[in-house]
């Protein structure tokens, strides 16, 4: 395992997959009940919850399945309700199985957190298997991409994982396995490097190891060029893969609520800046929304979802209300 | 830039780097903050540079103001230094009034000195010693005296100065306190102000010649003109005789035994149309003290500016001895001028030699008397009930005169003067110089009176035209005036009808010498006046002899009164008179080399070698004078100088045109031009108003940094 995901700075010990530290038990129950539905027809190599885009291919009735809070209720099945006095859906479809590729930003930036660690993982540990008292977005990060994996791969569904800085720092070929969720914690269980990220590079390092369309979970703060996210979502675009963008950035990179002043270092070799926020803080909240809204504005444009996380937020009620919101577009879009 | 205390401003002002070592102290401080979102922050921070660079410099500024400035404020500034040109430093010479008048006191009982002090002291109050103002003092009684020069900024040494001031008894001068103050040059960019504080009554006026111009420009600040006071002036007090010649008494007077003395008073036009009555308290100065004589009234009539008063003094109950007859009037507005003194001498007896061969035996024929019986019989007749002689008369050989024989006498009259020699004539000079008086008469002969060359030039007078008498027929008569004889002069013009001159030597009438006795209308039959360059001794020329070839006067009863008042007054006369007035240096009797205060108070005065006292009187007195073995070389009185002591009023106009000559016009100090004399005033402005700003710079600074914080604050989340 530990050669899948090269570059990826290791803490020693204790072992580093130890996914109750990332993902509360309360937020892996939320997201049980959810299935993650990609927006676009998903072309899997299984049969599965997704529909297929082969024309003609098992269209009839296949079975029952129980009706999910979510699901389309013009597809229950009346008569089994009558009999039964439960909800089911009726499958008249082949429906593929879905590939999910986590990709999770490990650059510099991404070590920061102003978020106690003890009251942000949720299982009462005061400090990070390598001894950090933070949470930094890169541990909300792997939380976000453990819970994305657990509901994959309780679906069913392969899930592979990318960890990148400037180059692909660990790599999970995408598999449904029974370890297969263990191994996704497991290499994502070290520590930022210290490099910035190069988008460009790591997509199409990415796309080259996928040959069927995927649902791309891309998990980052985005300090990067937009000019390089926009040639990458382009090329995503081009492959007709879906994609989903989980920005992640810590409250204080919201807020920027500091109010003494301090030189302010840069975590991936960018210089310092000696200010006082109190000063800036305007400004800076002004430069953050513009990003954000470019961001959102440039994923919208090629199709995909642009989604906000605060480190200092639970992941689940906001990961569930996300998933509950696009599944409801699913459905209603002529393919739902 | 001046500061009322430099050490706090700069101290104050060194401050202002505070702010700047704390903001670069507390950036080395502060630990570095990692931080991700670079990318925002240099974004923000690039929109935001030039406003952020210019609110942390204008913070810095409005801190860096509000340190300078509450240092500016306790270190006193005066001026800012553009200020400074516009106002530049300031020479303060105070002249003030400390002359006789100086001591009128109001009805609240200040002397005008006491307000005038006060004035100096509140325009010093104006002066900022920080911005380099200084002040010098000047007081104009006369002589005028620099009490505090060369200039300081010690306002402190001024009051102290001030504070030593009292009223002099001279009158104001004001020509030598200018020409003391404009001898004080400005230093460049300093600007010179004259404040001459006076109460301006007629007594202070300038003197004839005016005030000299000044040499350099100055603002000329006055009092205003003090409201006239009523004052009554002790111009003199003179007793009728000088000499008093009491025979046997020696300090036991008897009863109602008392002497004219005449009491001179004036006063001014303010209050001269009422009547006034003052008292007067007569006392005699003694080295033991003073003794009282009583108090008599004064009166003047309405209307009446000046008056001559006799009293009725008991002279005679002084005892022996000299002494200084003192009087002063009780309670009026100007002390200075109350007092007068007169010296006087009391003795038993007056010695006079006389320089006539000594006849043998008693028992001549009337038609047997020389001029020396004749004039023996009138200065020494027949001894009183108690054998004492008021003169005790001594023969003195005219071929014998010489200075054994002359010491110890009072007077010597010569009838003889044909029979002494060249060089006893220059004995008899320096006799009369002495203070003794030298009487001569011609020789009897009615020839060529060949004594009057020697004469001549031993005394160095030119006092007789012949030398040989004229004939004439003239009654003797005195003319008016002041003079030996007059207290007789109304005897001599009753009872002297009857004496005529057949003889008499043209006596030369001219300028220092007085003609006590006349012959018809104007002829001088005898004159007195002093040896040349002398300052006492007193020489009588009779222009006759005292015999019945020349005149029946001795045959006649005026001869003895005659007589015995030229010897009595003469004498008194010769021993010296020195009564200078106060303000300058007072002349001593020759061989003195000290006076000494005669009543114990008061300093000592040395004499130099000119004969007068090393430094001016300003206070009236009386001193004794003594001689380097401390004997008494005579009595000196200062009389005050009641020319200075006219307390009325005088209108602005009127001391505008005194000070004009000055060249700068002159603003009274309540005027509203009088008031720009310094900038103390605006030093006083100069605190609040930098506190104000202080204020100012503070609230700024809040608002800055309220404004850095709301900046921050006001953004919403993103």
């Amino acid at each position: 395992m530990d050669a899948e995901r090269p570059g990826l700075e290791a803490a020693a010990s204790p072992p580093l997959a130890d996914a109750s530290l990332y993902l509360h038990p309360q937020t892996l129950a939320r997201l049980a009940t959810m299935e993650l539905r990609a927006k676009h027809i998903v072309e899997g190599v299984q049969a599965g919850t997704h529909r297929s885009p082969l024309q003609g291919f098992s269209v009839e009735f296949s079975q029952h399945r129980p009706y999910v809070p979510g699901d389309d209720i013009r597809r229950l099945d009346w008569k089994v309700y009558a009999r039964t006095d439960k909800l089911h859906l009726k499958q008249h479809q082949q429906e593929t199985t879905l590939d999910l590729v986590i990709l999770v930003d490990a650059s510099g930036s991404m070590g920061y957190g102003s978020r106690l660690f003890e009251e942000a993982s949720g299982v009462g540990a005061a400090a990070s298997p390598d001894g950090r008292a933070n949470w930094s977005k890169f541990d909300h990060a792997t939380a976000l991409a453990a819970a994305m994996a657990y509901i994959t791969l309780k679906q069913g569904d392969r899930v592979g994982l990318t960890v990148f800085a400037e180059d692909v720092k660990a790599q999970l070929a995408r598999s449904s396995a029974g370890n297969q969720w263990r191994l996704i914690v497991g290499a994502l269980s070290g520590r930022p490097s210290a490099g910035a990220t190069r988008l460009d590079r790591v997509i199409d390092q990415a796309l080259a190891q996928l040959t069927n369309r995927c649902l791309i979970v891309f998990i980052s703060d985005f300090f990067a060029e937009e000019g390089d996210l926009r040639a990458s979502l382009a090329r995503v675009r081009h492959r007709r893969h879906d994609m989903i963008l989980f920005q992640v950035l810590d409250r204080q990179e919201l807020e920027f609520a500091f109010d003494r002043p301090a030189p302010f270092e840069g975590m991936e070799a960018e210089g310092r800046v000696r200010i006082d926020p109190r000063q800036l803080r305007q400004a800076y909240r002004q430069v953050a929304e513009e990003h954000i809204a470019r961001l959102d504005k440039l994923a919208r444009s090629f199709g995909f979802d642009h989604h906000l996380v605060n480190t200092h937020d639970w992941l689940g009620p906001p990961l569930a209300a996300y998933l509950a919101r696009r599944n409801a577009q699913i459905k209603r879009s002529k393919y739902g | 830039m001046t500061f009322l205390h430099p050490i706090l401003a700069s101290v104050g002002l060194a401050c202002v780097a505070l702010p700047i070592l704390i903001h670069i102290l507390m950036r080395r401080r502060r630990r570095p903050i990692a931080w991700a979102a670079m990318r925002y922050l240099r974004e923000a921070l690039r929109r935001q540079r030039r406003r952020l660079a210019l609110e942390q410099w204008l913070l810095l500024a409005s801190r860096c103001l509000l340190v300078a400035l509450a240092a500016l404020a306790i270190g006193g500034l005066a001026l800012g230094a553009s200020g400074h040109a516009r106002e530049p430093s300031v020479l303060l010479i105070i002249i003030i009034d400390d002359s006789i008048a100086s001591g009128a006191r109001a009805a609240d009982g200040r002397t005008d000195l006491d307000r005038r002090i006060d004035e100096a002291k509140a325009l010093a109050q104006r002066l900022s010693p920080a911005r380099g103002d200084r002040v010098g003092l000047i007081a104009s009684g006369r002589p005028a005296r620099a009490i505090l020069l060369p200039p300081t900024g010690d306002i402190g040494a001024l009051d102290a100065a001030l504070d030593t001031l009292r009223p002099t008894s001279s009158r104001a001068d004001l020509s030598g306190a200018v020409a003391l103050g404009d001898a004080v040059e400005p230093r460049d960019g300093e600007q010179r102000t004259l404040a001459m504080l006076s109460g301006w009554w007629a007594g202070v006026a300038p003197d004839e010649g005016g005030l000299p111009r000044l040499t350099h420009p100055t603002r000329i600040l006055a009092s205003p003109p003090a409201p006239g006071l009523a004052n009554l002036s002790l111009a003199s007090i003179e007793p009728a005789r000088l000499t008093l010649v009491t025979p046997g008494l020696e300090g036991a007077p008897g009863p109602g035994a008392t002497e004219d003395v005449r009491v001179n008073v004036r006063r001014g036009a303010e209050g001269a149309q009422d009547a006034i009555a003052a008292r007067l308290r007569l006392s005699l100065e003694r080295s033991g003290g003073a003794r009282p004589l009583g108090e008599f009234a004064l009166r003047l009539s309405a209307g009446a500016t000046e008056g001559s008063i006799p009293i009725q003094a008991p002279l005679s109950s002084a005892g022996s001895g000299g002494g200084v007859l003192r009087g002063e009037i009780i309670d009026d507005a100007l002390p200075g001028d109350n007092v007068a003194r007169r010296a006087i001498d009391l003795r038993a007896s007056i010695r006079v030699g006389l320089v006539a061969h000594p006849r043998a035996g008693a028992g001549l024929r009337l038609e047997e008397f020389l001029p020396g019986d004749w004039l023996a019989l009138a200065l020494a007749p027949e001894p009183d009930a108690a054998g004492e002689r008021e003169i005790d008369l001594s023969w003195i050989d005219p071929g014998a005169v010489d200075a054994p024989r002359l010491a110890g006498l009072d007077a010597v009259a010569i009838v003889e003067p044909d029979l002494v020699l060249a060089q006893a004539w220059t004995k008899l000079a320096d006799f009369c110089r002495a203070g003794g008086l030298v009487v001569i008469f011609p020789s009897r002969a009615l020839g060529a009176q060949t004594w009057i060359d020697p004469w001549r030039d031993a005394f160095g007078l030119d006092w007789v035209r012949g030398r040989e008498p004229a004939e004439l027929d003239e009654p003797v008569t005195t003319p008016a005036g002041p003079g030996l004889l007059e207290l007789i002069a109304g005897e001599v013009r009753e009872v002297g009808r009857s004496a005529r001159v057949q003889r008499l030597l043209e006596l030369a009438p001219g300028e220092g010498r007085r003609i006590e006795l006349a012959a018809g209308e104007g002829r001088a039959a005898v004159v007195s006046g002093l040896i040349p360059g002398a300052a006492r001794g007193l020489v009588i020329l009779a222009g006759f002899s005292p015999d019945l070839e020349w005149t029946n006067l001795p045959a006649k009863p005026i001869m003895l009164p005659l007589m015995q008042e030229l010897v009595r007054q003469g004498v008194g006369q010769a021993r010296g008179a020195w009564r200078p007035l106060a303000g300058s240096r007072v002349p001593a009797p020759p061989g003195s080399r000290e006076l000494l205060p005669l009543a114990g108070a008061g300093a000592s005065l040395a004499i130099e070698a000119d004969g007068l006292s090393a430094e001016p009187v300003l206070l009236a007195g009386a001193w004794r004078a003594v001689d380097a073995r401390g004997a008494t070389t005579g009595l000196v009185t200062v009389e005050p100088d009641i020319a200075g002591a006219r307390l009325d009023a005088e209108t602005p106009e009127r001391v505008r045109e005194w000070l004009a000559p000055l060249g700068a016009e002159a603003s009274f100090i309540n005027d509203s031009e009088g008031s720009p004399v310094v900038s103390r005033g605006r030093a006083r402005v100069l605190g609040p108003v930098l506190l104000g700003l202080a204020a100012l710079a503070a609230l700024g600074e809040t608002a800055l940094a309220a404004r850095s914080g709301r900046s921050g604050a006001a953004g919403s989340g993103a």
